[in-house]
């Protein structure tokens, strides 16, 4: 007989086993074995034994949408399925019904054999048809609960229990209406504790024989283990050594589970599940709260479907049990019908001698519910492969639903890992009070909790990947196959980042070389990327003390912004300059300094001296005009004198005023150059008295209308003093007339041109009670404009008086003359004026009035005043000069001191 | 009359040495005499206005005037009162139409006076003084007339070229006016110097008169007190 040797470990095994029997691993390869490549599930989740099932069964399976559909436990539908196969073997010929079958027939209750069966049949149709109007989740569970109480009863009666547990009387017949499978109308609600007293019962007898075979004997659980790694099939017990003990119909005709309850001895009457109280004690609480709760609610379901068929199991004997509990044999066996995902499990599992067969039960959390099938098989693999020379009494029971295969989560093989790392997280994250936590729930998911162990001892062996938080010392004794990434180029995967918080990398997968980036890709990488970035020890990292990050270190990472903000560098402000530049900076400099030094005032010191040289001065003068004034005498006439071309035209101007025709005297001077226009106006106003002309006066400055009055008043005084008849001749009253004063200036003037009479209202000195208008005075009542006035003589000491005179009234004169009498600072500038031939003639000062008055021959008044006026004119024209003189001399001396000084 | 006359005499002749105290300087002497001359003067023009023109102008024609002379006198009479807003800071804003108006028509016949009184008035002598003819006619010898012209033409156009300030700039030099009108413009400033010792002269001229009739007061005063 050829032998295999096994490449692990390199002991000889048979040549037609699939794995070594020493140290489980694939002898052959998995490739070239088809039959180990089938998935353990098909699409439909559906597992191998129960492929074998429904192949024995002669049925198809159906479409992974019905199963899914129906939710409903593989026990059930085997069960469902094995009645459908019963049936059809029924309707096919009257031998091939069951022995059991025809108990039934005989039964007390009237009810044909195959009435309870075509009831689950019609039920199980009704559930897998296709096409059927999909019922509630709730109503399909309870009917389904209503099918098992059926097949539970009648499986008691044939095994000699009685038939209905709940009702305490055995021989009681089932009714009917019980019996039959309910429609969906018909399942009443109240029935739902009878089932679920049916149900805990039915698990009571359960763990009854839990009770009656301890585990380190009886041989229960290593069915489960047999069901993992061999998945045994139904049609394979057989197979099993004690097969031949129980005996039974001829295969084919009736499965094997019956057939282990026909062998099964019949329990005594009085063996009831009541007596068994104690027992229900130690019901977990899980199950009695899916006792109590209504039969529609899903997670309450799954304690209650454990099958009979292992019920069966557990009542094997034990030697039977431990004889099927060999690893070896059921190798032998069912190493073909291995499904290849969980061979894979198995090869990658090298046995480890230090683990520990028996796991202690562990007080967390488990739950039944969410473990999935093939964590459970993977756990039970493990531990029969831990101790394969150990009974696997031993071993912890594998529920039902761990049996099962998933139909709702099926995972794939590559995410099967993960889904037992979510497990083992459940497992932790929930525990169970101690106080609630039954010895009988320990012992049953005592696997599970060995299993959670066992992965978290085992985790490094199941994958790297899987170690997030623990790190692992590289086990060199593990073969390179069992890394997930085994023989996958370690360079390919690029820098192996830390899975340690400390930063450590993962030993074993090789340092992995930096990947090298292209010159382009380095040129578009982001600043951050070439900044290096340097990793401060721990600490000196500063830890947050308070806030929400309180305890944290390096959150806030602000020695990195102060690395990258640095304070600029400083440059040299220096400007190397040429001596010419510095030459020019400094002239610039000196410049703007002088500019800011406030300009040097000499200090007079001579201050005494100056207000004493300004009263000698004034003094001088006054004495220089005093004396000709106490010395001189009016009568004096000055002699020389020759009259200018003005005077003369001026004199020609006043001879050829119409007599008839009042004369409009303008007199617009101020008081303080009263002496002045007296002077030069007092020969004028005598000639013009003399010939009786009528004078109308007005003013365009306030004071000017008494001023006129005072300067007639004067004249004709001085007139007078020549001829005392001018007083009675020339009344002033009757000959002159005040308008008065034109306010609004310039416009005034252009109104006055304009006309007269709107322009002036009321005259100076002029009752307005009496009064009713100035113009029908004497003087001026046949006035109506400026050109019926004989002329205009306007007195007047500033330019721009004499200007708007002449701009605004000239041309309102039509011909008539213009005279003006102005002062000696006026004259210069109203020359002009007189030359353009718009002034007539003007006469300025004392100088022209005397020439005036020499000329007309009228009493010499500026006469009088002529010498001092000349002596004055005299001292005045030595002072400028002795000034502009010592002037001269000083900044002579000055200049010369400061050449001598330099 | 006559102590009336001494009295104001009297006055006048203490006023008159109170501002010759200004010899030795600003004081209180002279200063009381400003005080006192701005005073009366200020009384004198406010008697003056509401004598001659508040009272013949508006108060007498809104009494006893027509019915179109009180509608008329609407108009300045609103101007007058915004014209008295201004003594208000808040409400000065509406003294600003009587001023506009007010300040309108006195610039409409300042240029109008000055474009035909004195622009062409000027223009007109300028020209004229070439007229020989004319000046024979007057008797005015030709020669002479003449050369006044042409120094009266020399002197108008150096004077306004003097005021001329466009200059030229040229590399490395400061900016400096053409020779033409810098030779033109100093001759310009030759006659504005002439101008203003003229003026200057004349100022000197009348406060020398003044100064002689203040003088003449003093004397007479003092001649008519001691006999």
């Amino acid at each position: 007989m050829a032998e295999i040797r096994c490449p692990m470990c390199g002991k000889p095994n048979p040549e037609e086993a699939q794995r070594c029997v020493f140290c489980r691993a694939q002898l052959r390869p998995l490739m070239a074995d088809g039959q180990t490549q089938q998935p353990t599930s098909s699409s439909s989740g559906e597992s191998d034994w129960l492929k074998g099932l429904r192949h024995a069964t002669g049925e198809e399976p159906l479409p992974s949408g019905e199963e899914d559909r129906g939710e409903e436990p593989d026990w059930l539908a085997r069960i469902r399925q094995r009645a459908e196969a019963e049936r059809q073997s029924s309707e096919g010929g009257e031998g091939s019904i069951p022995f059991w079958q025809g108990d039934v027939s005989e039964d007390a209750s009237g009810v044909t054999g195959g009435d309870w069966l075509s009831q689950l049949r019609s039920v199980t149709s009704a559930s897998q048809e296709p096409g059927g109007e999909p019922s509630s989740l709730q109503e399909e569970r309870r009917m389904t609960t209503g099918e098992l109480r059926d097949v539970n009863d009648r499986l008691r009666r044939i095994a000699g229990e009685p038939a209905n547990f709940s009702t305490g009387t055995p021989s009681e017949p089932q009714p009917p209406e019980m019996a039959s499978p309910p429609s969906e109308a018909e399942q009443p609600v109240q029935r739902s504790d009878e089932e679920t007293t049916d149900l805990t019962e039915w698990l009571r007898s359960l763990e009854e024989a839990s009770v009656e075979h301890p585990p380190t004997e009886t041989g229960r659980f290593a069915i489960p283990l047999e069901g993992v790694g061999a998945e045994p099939a139904y049609g394979d017990l057989e197979e099993f050594p004690g097969e031949s003990e129980l005996g039974g119909p001829p295969e084919g005709e009736q499965p094997d589970w019956l057939r282990t309850f026909a062998e099964m001895p019949a329990p005594e009457s009085g063996e009831t599940p009541q007596p068994q109280i104690e027992g229900q004690v130690e019901v977990p609480d899980w199950l009695q709260g899916l006792a109590k709760e209504p039969v529609a609610e899903p997670p309450s379901f799954a304690p209650t479907e454990t099958p009979d068929w292992l019920k069966s199991f557990e009542e094997m004997p034990p030697m039977e049990a431990g004889a099927a509990a060999s690893a070896g044999t059921v190798e032998a066996r069912g190493g073909e019908e291995t499904p290849d995902w969980l061979k894979a499990f198995e090869e990658e599992i090298p046995p480890e001698e230090g683990t520990p067969a028996v796991s202690e039960p562990v007080g967390e959390p488990v739950v039944e519910e969410e473990t999935p099938d093939w964590l459970l098989e993977l756990a039970s693999s493990f531990a029969s492969e831990a101790a394969p020379g150990q009974p696997s009494s031993v071993e912890p029971p594998t529920p039902p639903f761990a049996e099962e295969p998933s139909s709702q989560i099926e995972h794939p093989p590559e995410t099967k890992e993960f889904a037992a790392k979510d497990l083992e997280g459940v497992f932790q994250t929930k525990p169970i009070p101690a106080e609630t936590a039954p010895a009988e729930t320990e012992d049953l998911v005592a696997w599970l909790s060995e299993l959670g162990e066992e992965e978290a001892i085992d985790k490094k062996v199941i994958s790297k990947a899987f170690i997030l938080e623990e790190q692992q010392p590289p086990s060199e004794e593990l073969p390179p196959a069992s890394y997930p990434f085994a023989g996958i180029d370690t360079e390919l995967l690029g820098p192996e980042e830390s899975e340690t918080p400390g930063g450590e990398a993962v030993e074993g997968l090789g340092e992995l070389a930096p990947a090298l980036l292209p010159p382009w890709l380095q040129a578009l990488r982001p600043v951050e990327a070439v900044i290096e970035q340097t990793e401060l020890p721990e600490e000196e990292v500063q830890a947050e003390r308070a806030g929400p990050l309180a305890g944290l270190r390096g959150v806030l990472p602000a020695d990195r912004l102060v690395i990258q903000y640095r304070k600029p560098p400083i440059y040299s402000i220096k400007l190397r300059l040429t001596e010419k530049q510095r030459q020019q900076v400094d002239v610039l400099d000196n410049l703007i300094k002088a500019e800011g030094k406030p300009a040097e005032v000499k200090r007079e010191n001579l201050q005494v001296p100056r207000q004493m040289l300004r009263l000698m001065l004034a003094v001088t003068l006054i004495i220089v005009l005093l004396i000709p004034l106490l010395i001189s005498s009016p009568s004096i006439v000055p002699t020389g004198l020759i009259p200018g071309e003005d005077v003369q035209g001026f004199y020609s101007q006043i001879n050829l005023l119409v007599p008839d025709r009042p004369v409009l005297l303008a007199v617009d001077y101020e008081a303080g150059y009263q002496g002045e226009m007296r002077f030069a106006a007092t020969g004028v106003l005598e000639t013009l008295m003399r010939k009786r002309q009528r004078l109308a006066i007005v003013s365009t400055v306030p004071a000017g209308p008494l001023l006129a009055s005072d300067l007639l008043e004067r004249a004709q005084l001085k007139l007078a003093q020549v001829e005392p008849t001018i007083r009675q001749g020339y009344a002033l009253p009757d000959r002159t007339v005040n308008l008065g004063y034109l306010p609004g200036g310039l416009t005034s003037l252009q109104e006055f041109a304009t006309f007269p009479r709107k322009a002036v209202f009321a005259g100076l000195g002029m009752d307005l009670n009496t009064q009713q208008n100035v113009w029908s005075h004497s003087v001026v009542q046949n006035v109506y404009r400026l050109s019926d006035f004989a002329g205009l003589i306007l007195v007047t000491d500033r330019v721009d008086t004499a200007r708007a005179w002449i701009e605004q009234v000239e041309p309102a004169l039509e011909g008539r003359p213009l005279l003006i009498i102005t002062s000696a600072q006026v004259a210069p500038m109203l020359a002009p004026y007189v030359n353009s031939g718009q002034v007539e003639a003007m006469i300025w000062g004392i100088a022209g009035g005397m020439a005036y008055e020499q000329l007309a021959g009228v009493p010499a008044h500026a006469a009088a005043y002529w010498d001092a006026y000349r002596y004055g004119m005299y001292v005045g024209f030595a002072f400028i000069l002795s000034g502009v003189l010592l002037r001269s001399i000083t900044v002579f001396f000055s200049r010369r001191r400061t050449q001598n000084e330099a | 009359m006559i102590q009336s006359d001494f009295i104001w005499t009297l006055v006048g002749f203490f006023l008159t040495l109170l501002v010759f105290s200004y010899l030795f300087g600003d004081n209180i002497l002279f200063r009381l005499a400003v005080y006192i001359f701005v005073g009366v003067t200020s009384g004198y023009v406010a008697v003056l206005l509401v004598d001659q023109v508040l009272i013949p102008r508006l108060i007498a024609p809104l009494m006893n005037g027509s019915t179109e002379e009180r509608l008329l006198l609407i108009v300045p009479l609103v101007l007058s009162v915004l014209l008295v807003t201004k003594l208000f800071p808040r409400l000065a804003v509406f003294g600003n139409v009587s001023l506009g108006v007010m300040v309108g028509i006195g610039a409409a016949v300042i240029v109008g006076g000055a474009i035909t009184g004195t622009l062409a008035g000027q223009i007109t002598a300028t020209i004229t003084g070439f007229d020989l003819q004319a000046g024979v006619l007057k008797g005015r010898d030709p020669v002479m007339q003449l050369a006044e012209a042409l120094i009266l033409l020399l002197g108008t156009i150096s004077t306004l070229v003097y005021f001329q300030f466009g200059a030229v700039a040229r590399p490395n030099q400061s900016p400096r006016r053409p020779r033409g009108i810098e030779f033109l413009a100093n001759i310009g400033q030759i006659f504005i110097g002439v101008t203003l010792g003229a003026l200057f002269a004349g100022v000197f001229a009348a406060a020398l008169t003044a100064l002689i009739d203040r003088l003449d007061f003093i004397t007479l005063v003092i001649y008519d007190f001691l006999f």
